[in-house]
């Protein structure tokens, strides 16, 4: 009797474990949950809207592109209005994973800040940032000092409402950490994106799928000036024949392992490391080409 | 009809079609419209009294900046005379605008326009300004004479908002046409809708946006007063020209070489794969008109 007591006791105190957490998970992972209905005489009087990636085109049009080119899954939109004073537009954009709510919101800023999420950038009348999966955009225009202020604190109450954060994308633990100009980083899984730095291509020339991991990034060392990619396959055959293909596609005679003088007198070059191609371009000098290169390799490598 | 759709064979039936149709066309030189042919004329004319303090725009002088546009354009003593020469009292006239809610062609330019269209002769319920729901207007629909305008900014997929981008509007599912970041844009000028019909193009560079921010683009940081306009009858060529002062722009204000990304490639393709227009500048005459500060070309 005691025993079958016992046993009840413990599938009760399982269950009610399991329901704790799983509520718990629910809470910490729907930020708009948190936004407040009226803030600072700002109230939301219209409809919150839910855009799928069916309707993410109905939204923003060509912006929804940037991302449906990495894994998202839908964005809440929430207005407040105030008279005589700009609506405020609240987007916070359910991401498939931390990798994808960083990869667009590289591509989608101006400059990197620290204020809100992860990263972040605040601009005249707008605040943006990525947080664990999510990516929020704050927008009030034209600014004003009352909207200004708003607008911060929804971002506070949005960032505070996310209590985890997300891992940055494996790839980057690869990128070489000396010389890099850290801001410049381009983190991408669709060609589209190829071209952040430097015009590489208009094609699909080295074979960038959902299931690889691109990074672009910029490196300066005094006068010494490059552009570093790097894109992770998932395995070396497929390293291989991205390499084949942009050797025979690129606009320029390329020698793989090699650093060469290109057309325009700067230098480039690139190499398969395991499952891994790295490549330079726009590089001012050989050596600091080279060096980044190896540098790269060491840390594949170890 | 989407790209994929759109075969060499109605490619070609398309353009035939609209050629025969069109007896204006019979009236007027070949060489207005045979955009390749020749050299592009492109004026890109710039007016620092074009904008206000808090960028309110003088109407008077967006008007003399039109006109003065229209006469070096079309080679005419006057713009009355060169509104003449592409428009037709019998014309029915759309007038292609981008709504945007940011940074729309002005309300102002469309007014102008749409006076000087009327100052040709035709009845003012014959003229439509419009951009979303194109297809589904009458005065579109059965357009004879369009004109083409929007402001140009940076966007995150076909790297600009462009003149021929403008266009996109005259297809059931505009999504279907960002294959490739935009590529092919320049075919939908081919579509029966629209094709060979626009007389006049004019890419707004009063206040032109540089970089996006956010998922809707925009940032008033990256939105700088450039006081142009950029007229021609050739859209690529307009669009190359604009093109170039953005990433000029870019440059300067990044301090370094900061590339659209993704490439505006569908205004070169526009005139390589599509043949819509010139946007080799060895094949583009350029006229500029105003003061140089800042024009970056």
């Amino acid at each position: 009797m005691k025993s079958l007591l016992g046993k009840k006791q413990l599938v009760l105190k399982i269950f009610f474990l399991f329901m704790a957490v799983n509520l718990s998970a629910q809470i910490k992972n729907d930020p708009a949950q948190f936004l407040p209905i009226e803030i600072n005489g700002w109230k939301a009087e219209q409809s919150d809207r839910l855009f799928d990636n069916e309707t993410l085109y109905d939204y923003i049009d060509g912006s929804a592109e940037m991302f449906l080119s990495f894994g998202y899954s839908k964005v809440f939109n929430r207005i407040y209005s105030r008279v005589n004073q700009p609506d405020i537009m609240v987007d916070i954009f359910y991401m498939n994973s931390s990798y994808d709510a960083f990869g667009v919101f590289t591509h989608s800023v101006g400059k990197m800040e620290n204020e809100f999420g992860q990263q972040s950038q605040q601009t005249e009348g707008a605040i943006i940032f990525w947080k664990s999966n999510y990516y929020v955009s704050i927008l009030c225009h034209p600014e004003t000092p009352e909207s200004k202020e708003t607008i911060s604190k929804l971002a506070g109450t949005i960032d505070n409402s996310i209590i985890e954060t997300g891992p940055l994308p494996e790839v980057i633990s690869y990128i070489p950490k000396e010389n890099l100009v850290e801001e410049s980083v381009r983190y991408f899984r669709h060609y589209n994106w190829i071209n952040s730095h430097t015009f590489i291509s208009n094609d699909n020339i080295l074979n960038v799928e959902q299931n690889t991991h691109g990074i672009l990034a910029r490196y300066l060392n005094e006068n010494e000036t490059a552009v570093f990619l790097l894109i992770m396959y998932p395995d070396e055959t497929s390293a291989l024949s991205a390499l084949n293909k942009f050797v025979e596609s690129y606009n320029e005679k390329v020698i793989p392992n090699q650093i060469q003088q290109s057309k325009n007198n700067l230098w480039f070059g690139i190499k398969r490391i395991k499952n891994f191609v790295a490549a330079i371009f726009e590089s001012s000098s050989k050596e600091f080409s080279i060096k980044i290169l190896d540098n790269a390799q060491a840390v594949i490598n170890k | 009809m989407s790209p994929k759709n759109l075969t060499r064979r109605e490619f070609i039936k398309t353009g035939s079609l609209a050629a025969a149709t069109g007896t204006f066309l019979l009236n007027n030189p070949k060489s207005l419209f045979a955009l390749q042919d020749e050299k592009s004329r492109v004026v890109l004319i710039r007016n620092k009294n074009v904008l206000g303090e808090v960028g309110k725009i003088n109407t008077e002088v967006l008007q003399q900046m039109l006109d003065e546009s229209m006469k070096v354009i079309f080679d005419t003593k006057d713009a009355s005379t060169a509104w003449k020469k592409i428009i037709k009292p019998d014309d029915v006239v759309g007038i292609k605008t981008n709504v945007w809610n940011y940074l729309r062609t002005p309300p102002e330019l469309e007014n102008i326009i749409k006076k000087s269209v009327m100052d040709c002769g035709v009845a003012e319920e014959k003229i439509g300004i419009k951009d979303r729901g194109v297809l589904k207007d009458p005065i579109f629909q059965n357009a004879t004479a369009l004109i083409n305008s929007r402001p140009m900014r940076t966007h995150y997929w076909s790297g600009v908002g462009s003149l021929v981008k403008n266009y996109i509007m005259f297809v059931e599912k505009p999504s279907d046409w960002h294959g490739d970041s935009c590529a092919d844009l320049a075919a939908i000028w081919k579509l029966p809708v629209v094709a060979n019909k626009t007389r006049l193009n004019v890419l707004v560079m009063l206040t032109p946006q540089f970089h996006n921010v956010g998922p809707h683009g925009f940032s008033p940081e990256y939105v700088w007063k450039y006081y142009g306009l950029i007229v021609g009858v050739d859209p690529v060529a307009c669009d190359a020209v604009g093109l170039k002062i953005i990433e000029a722009k870019r440059k300067e204000y990044f301090n370094e070489e900061k590339p659209l990304n993704p490439p505006a490639k569908h205004i070169e393709l526009a005139d390589t794969r599509h043949l819509l227009g010139n946007a080799d500048f060895r094949k583009i005459d350029l006229i500029k008109i105003g003061f140089e500060e800042g024009r970056f070309i």
